[in-house]
């Protein structure tokens, strides 16, 4: 396995490559307009917004800015934010923990009850809990979030007091800022998890394996948790596996609406100030993350099923 | 329900949520609705960050807290100016201050502030390239604008691209900043000349705006960029417990501020409104003041009425939930202790023509005026203030300059400004376009595509398709529309436009035809008698001379038409009853060294758990 690793880790080389030329002709085409004009005011004059396009290297052929970004990648210095010119490094590392501290609980919370749902569907597929469980979830689905997000902040925030309307605190004082998120990022996601766990688990449970060992009186509960859960891993690690780097993007709406300092609001921002420099480096990272996400999925299928095996 | 209660109750026991309300009954929390950007005052010069930038920094003057139309007061000149008689030399003299202790300084203490530090930082403003406020000097000041050239020679190079930084306080630069230039001299410790190329009666106003505030250079020596999260100024605050994006700065007092008194004299009306009760009091009057970021509105509108924000703006979101049908405050929130303020914004939304058009601009002659006469009455003022302003945001603009600016002539309005449909109708006939036959569809660029622009873009299309001319809408991402204006290429398109400082001059200026795009003039209007008065009066101190040019100029710009005029918006500011002192100030909305929170009301109004529910 060692050498797979190593032989995807290389691979890496020429995908990251591939996403930063993307990346850095994407961002450079004037498609999200001028970074060096949004920098000054409104009274600058085109003299000015030429020298300083000029100082910022835009007006560089785009292999010549693809060389710097390269550059950039090697020396893992993605620069300064061009509106508030602080480090992009900085902003990452700063925002990545307020963004898992919503995103990290709320995916493991909704995963166990997902699966556990998917287990009881299954057991009793077809029948009144099934079809409840199911109709549920697909009501949760319905909903927009930004409904979730109104509801939560109106009602259970303000209305009932029981948690802060809006905010953040570094620290433990956290937890009371990103509770009323998590929960609404659990009703978010439970409702897709769920149906989606629930079609894998109803895939292993037509296997003959289970029938048999019904047949030999084994009991429900072993079957479920001991045969059918171990088996039906594999779909569960696939798609646990595939979000991870979702979660590290934090969550663009609520953080938003609840004043969480996290990736997701950081990178709305940028999107509307045109923030090169930090969409670049969200972008890159991002990519990198799915790259390496996909290798542990991989990875992650040798432990779950030991019939798999990696060369 | 019960274990979700008992799980936020124990929470809250635990301390928790302590940051989601100021520690202390009398200590304040405001909001900005956009992201404050940092501390560097010649990098961020939106009004957001600027107002957090004036708690901590201070320049030669202020604007005087109560009266209006506004005035300028000294802040760290201890005394107005001497002028010479031909305006052109301005000596101020410093007053004692010192700056904020900081790691900057070599034992951790605050020096002195002196004149040369107002030269250096002036300096910087001016010679760095991405420096969002040279333009204040520009051509103004004598030998600065050579200074700068040579300045730029040496600073251009050093440009750090991974940092986006222009090091002015580089050892490079050190010689560069200490030549001397003629029209900017520190004379001695306490005295700073300024000598202007010509006069430039907008001068005094600049001295008050957030880019010519002063700053110690070793603050720029140690922090460089980062200037941004570590900001060393005068000012009443100190910000602490801050980093730019955790959307909350905490400004304490500053125990080494130079000090100041609450204003003995106000406006009509300030006295009996009680903005006087504190009149000769020490400022600041709080001890410490948040200042966090919300930017959607339900979030800031449920943490007022929570009490947890003492004071909100009104916004379309709410208007509907707080107000009733004629405006007022709805009893039932005046019973909470929400109380409103209403002030009048230096401000202007308007229509563009873009005048290198063939058929709507210079070259179309008098059938292209008239064009614009005829579109200029079909406009529907009062429709779009009822749509956009909800019928009380706004006043009708009638001219280019808004009445709360120096230089505002009620007597000289536009009379195209005010709807009449029929007299629309008969221009353009007499344009040679009866009914807009022979008209092609005309282009609007909307600069957003969301359902406000969309609507606002509507009424201007329906209005002019009531006297026959066809436009067609284009939504457009803010760069796309800045792209199209700024290369001549939109054809109609509207705006706004905020006073730089509150003088005629800062919105004639827009019309000025060496300015056409990209710079401020987007219609590229271009009148050689409009220009020559604009050279004239923009060297002129206010008063009826002045306003003899402006009135003329305003003759021919009402005349030309080569705006639509909409309207100047009116801001409603939502305050809570324990906040005293506050009063609007269009240039500075957040003035925090003046506001005081009565700690009884405000306990008296939450009833000591809050008062939602």
């Amino acid at each position: 396995m060692t050498a797979y690793v190593v032989r995807r880790l290389l691979y890496l080389i020429p995908l990251i490559l591939g996403v930063a030329l993307i990346v850095s002709v994407v961002y450079n085409s004037g498609l999200f307009g001028d970074a060096a004009s949004k920098m000054l005011s409104k009274h600058a004059t085109a003299a000015e917004v030429t020298q300083l396009r000029h100082d910022m290297h835009l007006d560089l052929p785009w292999y010549q800015q693809y060389w710097d970004f390269l550059g950039d990648i090697v020396r893992l210095d993605f620069g300064r934010s061009n509106q508030y010119h602080v480090k992009v490094s900085e902003m990452i590392t700063r925002g990545a923990g307020p963004s898992l501290s919503i995103t990290l609980p709320a995916f493991g919370i909704a995963t166990v009850i997902a699966v556990s749902l998917s287990l009881l569907c299954a057991s009793f597929r077809g029948r009144a809990i099934d079809r409840s469980i199911l109709v549920v979830a697909v009501g949760l689905m319905s909903v927009s979030s930004l409904v979730y997000v109104i509801f939560g902040q109106y009602f259970l925030a303000y209305k009932l007091g029981w948690f802060p309307i809006h905010g953040y605190e570094r620290g433990p004082g956290a937890i009371g800022f990103v509770a009323l998120p998590i929960v609404i990022f659990v009703f978010l996601t439970i409702g897709p998890d769920l149906r989606y766990y629930r079609t894998a688990m109803l895939e292993e449970i037509k296997q003959d394996y289970v029938r048999t060992a019904r047949a030999k009186g084994v009991s429900e509960r072993t079957v479920l948790f001991r045969h059918v859960l171990r088996n039906g891993m594999i779909p569960i690690l696939t798609r646990v596996v595939i979000e991870l780097p979702f979660l590290f993007l934090g969550s663009l709406l609520l953080e938003r609406f609840f004043g969480i300092p996290g990736l997701g609001g950081m990178t709305v921002e940028s999107v509307i100030a045109n923030d090169l420099p930090v969409l670049k480096a969200m972008t890159f990272v991002f990519a990198v993350l799915l790259v390496v996400g996909n290798l542990l999925t991989d990875i992650a299928y040798t432990i779950a099923d030991p019939r798999v095996r990696l060369r | 329900m019960r274990w979700a209660r008992s799980l936020a109750v124990s929470i809250a026991a635990a301390g928790l949520c302590g940051g989601c309300e100021p520690s202390r009954q009398s200590d304040a929390r405001f909001v900005s609705i956009a992201e404050i950007k940092g501390f560097d005052p010649i990098l961020c010069s939106d009004q957001y960050s600027a107002g957090a930038q004036i708690q901590v920094y201070e320049g030669l003057s202020e604007f005087h807290y109560l009266k209006r139309p506004l005035e300028l007061v000294p802040l760290l000149a201890a005394a107005p100016p001497e002028i010479s008689p031909d305006g052109l030399v301005y000596t101020f003299h410093l007053r004692d201050a010192v700056f904020q202790d900081d790691p900057c300084f070599p034992d951790g203490k605050g020096r002195k502030v002196t004149a040369q530090d107002f030269v250096w930082c002036w300096k910087r403003l001016f010679a760095v390239p991405s420096s969002t406020g040279s333009w204040i000097f520009e051509g103004k000041i004598k030998g600065l604008d050579e200074w700068r050239v040579a300045a730029q020679k040496v600073l251009t190079p050093l440009f750090d691209r991974v940092n986006q930084h222009y090091p002015a306080e580089g050892p490079e630069m050190s010689a560069v900043m200490a030549q001397e230039v003629a029209g900017l001299r520190a004379v001695d410790e306490h005295t700073l000349r300024v000598e202007l190329v010509e006069p430039y009666p907008q001068f005094m106003w600049t001295t008050a705006m957030p880019f010519t505030v002063v700053y110690p250079h070793e603050a720029i020596e140690k922090y460089g960029v980062d200037l941004m999260n570590h900001p060393v100024g005068t000012g009443p605050y100190s910000a602490e417990d801050y980093w730019i994006f955790d959307r909350k700065i905490t400004f304490v007092r500053n125990p080494t501020w130079h000090g100041g008194t609450y204003p003995t004299e106000g406006s009509p009306g300030d006295k009996e409104a009680g903005l006087l009760d504190d009149a000769g009091k020490k400022l600041p009057l709080l001890d410490r003041v948040e200042f966090v970021t919300i930017t959607e509105s339900q979030p800031r509108w449920l943490q007022f009425l929570d009490g947890k924000l003492d004071r909100v703006q009104t916004e379309r979101e709410i208007w509907s939930q707080s107000m009733d049908e004629n405006g007022e405050l709805k009893p039932e929130l005046f019973a909470k202790g929400v109380r409103i303020d209403r002030a009048p914004m230096s401000d202007l939304a308007y229509t563009v023509f873009n005048m290198d058009d063939p058929v709507l601009g210079h070259a179309a002659g008098d059938r292209g005026r008239k064009l614009r006469q005829a579109m200029c009455l079909a406009y529907d003022q009062k429709l779009w203030i009822d749509r956009m302003r909800n019928g009380f945001w706004s006043v009708p603009a009638f001219g280019p300059v808004p009445p709360t600016v120096a230089g505002y002539l009620p007597d000289a309005k536009s009379r195209f400004a005010t709807r009449d449909v029929d007299a629309a109708k008969r221009l353009l006939a007499e344009a040679g376009f009866p009914g807009g036959r022979g008209l092609p569809e005309f282009d609007y660029e909307m600069n957003g595509s969301d359902t406000v622009s969309r609507v606002g873009a509507e009424i201007w299309r329906n209005c002019m398709a009531e006297i026959g001319i066809r436009t067609n809408l284009h939504a457009n991402t803010w760069d796309q529309f800045d792209e199209k204006v700024k290369g001549r290429r939109a054809q109609t398109f509207g705006v706004a436009w905020s006073a730089d400082y509150p003088d005629a001059q800062n919105f004639l200026q827009l019309l000025y035809g060496p300015f056409g795009s990209p710079n401020s003039n987007g219609a590229n209007y271009n009148n050689p008698v409009y220009d020559k008065l604009y050279d004239r009066m923009k060297v002129m101190q206010p008063g009826p001379a002045r306003d003899d040019v402006i009135r003329e100029m305003l003759a021919i710009v009402n005349e030309d038409c080569p705006w639509s005029y909409t309207d100047h918006r009116v801001a409603y500011s939502y305050f809570r009853s324990w906040l005293l002192n506050f009063k609007y100030m269009d240039v500075n909305p957040w003035l925090f060294k003046y506001y005081r929170v009565d700690a009884a009301e405000k306990a008296r109004v939450l009833g000591g758990t809050g008062e939602r529910r």
